[in-house]
């Protein structure tokens, strides 16, 4: 049955987008952010919905088929992503070999670096911003809600373990991509103007809060503790920000399951964790290919090879641990640096620390545009405050999960960069109509500035 | 329960489409942005409501 429903939706959404390469662009994205594969058991699972929407995509955009293009700028984000891909195309190249995942996931961050850095193309004014903030909401907002509603039916038992065919495959990926979409449907509830859709996005986001909770996940928590000190450091309502996040705190006291406090519980005591130790012992490995290969690393998800492990085990790394928390199998990195450490060396790290960073320093730099251009832009604002909550969502919560290569980071980090250069076109347009605007003619005798002055300032 | 979230979400991603696409062939709409059920507001609902703006 859902699979007729999918190849019905097919069957709309393909004549939709080859005729409209934004809605063929979008589409694209969304079944990114869905994984529909995991959901559907027939004839429709073997279906290439990425493929066929990013071909649709692509080649409307090489033949010319797409109303209003936007014009591609090269600036600073879209130059750190192509380093980092660049990067991580040598580093594949000279990985140790044989390890099967190498090319398997560095065909997926292509995918995912052909998306981001093709978004200048597509989304290029407020309407396209705003229904690309709903594609989000609707492709990882949706794993949320069905999640969220699952512990709720089941009084906090369901255990939410991730989506075994998506980036989020286990409940710590999972908690920390929920995290990030708190943020897109925070900003849906303050600008959807139709009343039911705003009310959908606050419910949404409340299911999302009881999907982390549902994950036991510590870092979901603390990403989530994070995130909420973080909205209230900068919102523009401090005292409403700090009402509702101490009503969330307080609802979450109440409701959560004792399984969740006692996991919880084990955040004072991790140093004594087995499960927080393997991570540890996971970060020594992925420093010691690093020391190995300072340049390159060892190539994409190289410590989870087997024979890679065994090399680097007792190799000299930056972490000493105790041999009683020593691991025997080869383990996943555990953290987005130390992932990319070990993967692309020390230099992918600076790279991929540059693109966080860039992603946080844009939202000074627009905030800087917005104050220029008036209140008319504080949506601008308001969208790049949450943009960058789920940024530090992600830098905090991805420091003890294996998520350097997730979609919805590079998406967000990309989307920032056309907020601000949609408000730069917006400044340069209002200098020109101000420059074109004759200078005010004074009255005779009347004092001020020359005409020259004024036209000069 | 899953199967009945699905359907909703993949009508809500179409019908997007049809809202972004609408709004893609008909320029003369763009000045209400409107988007349907997705339709923007121009200030935020707390904005909308206070009229107090600051930085």
């Amino acid at each position: 049955m859902r699979d007729l429903m999918m190849f019905a939706a097919v069957a709309c959404l393909i004549p939709l987008s080859m005729m409209s390469a934004t809605v063929a662009y979008l589409v694209w994205g969304w079944t990114a952010l869905l994984a529909p594969v995991y959901y559907l058991y027939g004839f429709m699972q073997s279906f290439r919905f990425n493929f066929a929407f990013a071909i649709i995509a692509m080649g409307m955009l090489a033949l010319g088929r797409m109303h209003e293009r936007g014009v591609y700028r090269f600036n600073r984000t879209s130059l750190l992503l192509v380093v980092f891909v660049l990067h991580a195309s040598v580093a594949v190249a000279l990985a140790y070999q044989p390890n099967p995942s190498n090319m398997t996931l560095y065909i997926e961050l292509l995918k995912l670096m052909t998306f981001c850095l093709l978004m200048p193309f597509f989304i290029n004014n407020r309407t396209r911003i705003h229904a690309m903030m709903l594609m989000i909401a609707i492709g990882l907002g949706f794993h949320g809600v069905v999640e969220g509603l699952k512990v709720l039916a089941s009084g906090g038992g369901h255990r939410v373990d991730g989506i075994p065919m998506s980036k989020m495959s286990d409940n710590n990926q999972f908690a920390v991509g929920m995290v990030m979409a708190l943020p897109v449907l925070l900003y849906l509830y303050q600008y959807l103007r139709n009343r039911w859709a705003s009310l959908a996005a606050m419910g949404g986001l409340i299911l999302t809060v009881i999907a982390v909770l549902g994950t036991n996940s510590r870092g979901g928590f603390i990403s989530m503790a994070v995130v909420g000190l973080w909205l209230v450091m900068t919102s523009r309502r401090k005292f409403l920000s700090l009402f509702v996040v101490l009503l969330a705190g307080g609802l979450i006291l109440m409701v959560a399951p004792d399984t969740w406090f006692s996991r919880m519980d084990t955040i004072d005591s991790a140093g004594q964790d087995g499960s927080f130790m393997g991570r540890v012992f996971a970060w020594k490995i992925s420093s010691a290919i690093a020391l190995q290969n300072p340049i390159f690393g060892g190539g994409l998800r190289a410590q989870q090879v087997y024979w890679v492990f065994e090399k680097f085990k007792d190799a000299p790394s930056l972490i000493s641990i105790a041999p009683e928390f020593a691991v025997s199998y080869a383990v996943a990195a555990h953290s987005i640096y130390f992932e990319v450490l070990g993967d692309m060396g020390f230099m992918g790290l600076f790279i991929f620390l540059a693109i966080i960073g860039n992603a946080v320093i844009t939202r000074f730099e627009i905030k800087r545009l917005v104050r220029t251009l008036g209140v008319e832009y504080m949506w601008a604002r308001d969208m790049t405050d949450m943009l960058t909550v789920a940024v530090v969502a992600y830098a905090v919560g991805g420091a003890a999960v294996s998520l350097a290569y997730f979609e919805i980071f590079y998406m967000i980090a990309m989307l920032q960069e056309i907020l601000k250069q949609h408000l730069r076109s917006a400044v340069a347009a209002e200098r020109k109509i101000a420059a074109a605007q004759p200078a005010p003619v004074l009255p005779a005798g009347a004092s001020g500035p020359q005409p020259e002055t004024a036209a000069a300032g | 329960m899953e199967s009945l979230l699905l359907t909703f979400d993949v009508v809500s991603m179409v019908l997007l489409a049809y809202c972004v696409f609408q709004y893609e062939r008909r320029p003369q709409r763009k000045k209400d942005l409107g988007l349907f059920a997705f339709k923007l507001a121009k200030t935020s609902r707390a904005d909308a409501k206070k009229r107090r703006h600051y930085y």
